[in-house]
């Protein structure tokens, strides 16, 4: 049964050029691993330019910035929104989560989803929530 | 010929005209002898008539199948089709009748005022436009969020302590996630509450 993976790389022109050598890096150590991508959906257009991805799974993230922040959308509505938009995500499975993206929101993303493993910024398991992990960094 | 000497018809007298008439013909403006070659815009009239649930001829418009399928809305692309498609739709009340019901339904679930202020507010960023309303009425009151979960468990946890009455927004249940401190295992539903509130925090140009 062919790997799956979860690419989160959610913005960022350069970002997602400088992805296409970890896509080819993927199929040479899992070949045929189906692979998925998280991106802002301003970006979404350019992903499916990139090779070997089987989904790109895009979110409003710059609408989702101005709902929280001007308090347009209530906590339930939020969450619903959100954790509807992500169940496909967490129902995958995925074996590897490899989060791209440099900060804190996209760390609790990825630990949200969930994985076998997860490379990139995560939050831990228990502890300090306002510290985020991360494999890469010594 | 409906003339009154050039003074302005009043609404309830525009919605007689237009359901007492088998055939509106609704010719938009144009500056030349005939209908304008670039014909775009659809005119505030096409939906007035369509609501009435009257039965219309319209010149053809390249905006026109944004709002309306031609089962909806006959049109006609230069003035000599109009006699022949007049004859034709004279003769057949059912189809003008079938056809008008339809444009109605369309405005009335697609086309009215509300909708496009709706959009028009979704597009500055208040997609819920009525957030004051919402507070005031006690919308994001707890008891009222709680009732809104709709059988989500772990929504319904992350609520259910606060007391009734109290009005919770995102930042509130994020900073009782993180009261908890560091000894505290993160649940899933924390996790997308923490996620949220850095969204909440953040400026869009450091996503």
């Amino acid at each position: 049964m062919s790997k799956e993976v979860l690419l989160i790389n959610i913005t960022r022109m350069g970002d997602l050029v400088q992805m296409g050598t970890l896509l080819q890096r993927l199929q040479h150590e899992w070949p045929g691993a189906a692979v998925d991508l998280v991106v802002d959906q301003r970006f979404a257009p350019i992903a499916k330019l990139l090779p070997h991805l089987r989904h790109i799974i895009d979110y409003d993230f710059h609408r989702l910035v101005d709902e929280s922040r001007a308090q347009t959308k209530d906590v339930v509505t939020l969450y619903r929104e959100m954790t509807g938009w992500a169940a496909p995500l967490i129902e995958a499975r995925y074996d590897r989560v490899v989060n791209l993206t440099f900060n804190r929101r996209s760390g609790l993303l990825a630990s949200y989803v969930g994985a076998k493993e997860i490379r990139g910024i995560a939050a831990p398991k228990d502890g300090d929530v306002a510290f985020i992990t991360h494999g890469w960094r010594i | 010929v409906l003339q009154l000497n050039g003074a302005r018809i009043d609404t309830d007298t525009c919605m007689k005209v237009f359901n007492a008439t088998a055939i509106n013909l609704n010719v938009h403006s144009t500056t030349g002898a005939s209908l304008d070659p670039q014909a775009d815009f659809v005119n505030p009239r096409t939906f007035e008539l369509a609501a009435c649930g009257a039965f219309q001829l319209v010149d053809s418009r390249s905006q026109l199948p944004d709002f309306f399928t031609d089962r909806e809305m006959l049109s006609f692309r230069n003035f000599d089709e109009v006699p022949g498609l007049v004859g034709r739709w004279l003769g057949d009340p059912a189809a003008r009748q079938a056809m008008a019901a339809a444009a109605r339904a369309r405005v009335l679930g697609a086309h009215t005022y509300v909708h496009r202020m709706r959009d028009l507010l979704g597009h500055i960023g208040l997609s819920q436009p009525d957030r004051v309303g919402a507070v005031l009425r006690g919308d994001r009151q707890q008891e009222s969020l709680l009732a809104r979960c709709a059988g989500d468990a772990p929504l319904e946890s992350l609520l259910k302590d606060f007391p009734a009455g109290q009005r919770v927004e995102l930042k509130d249940v994020a900073a009782r996630i993180r009261s908890k401190g560091s000894t505290a295992t993160l649940k899933r539903e924390e996790l997308m509450v923490l996620m949220l509130d850095e969204y909440r925090s953040e400026t869009r140009d450091l996503l």
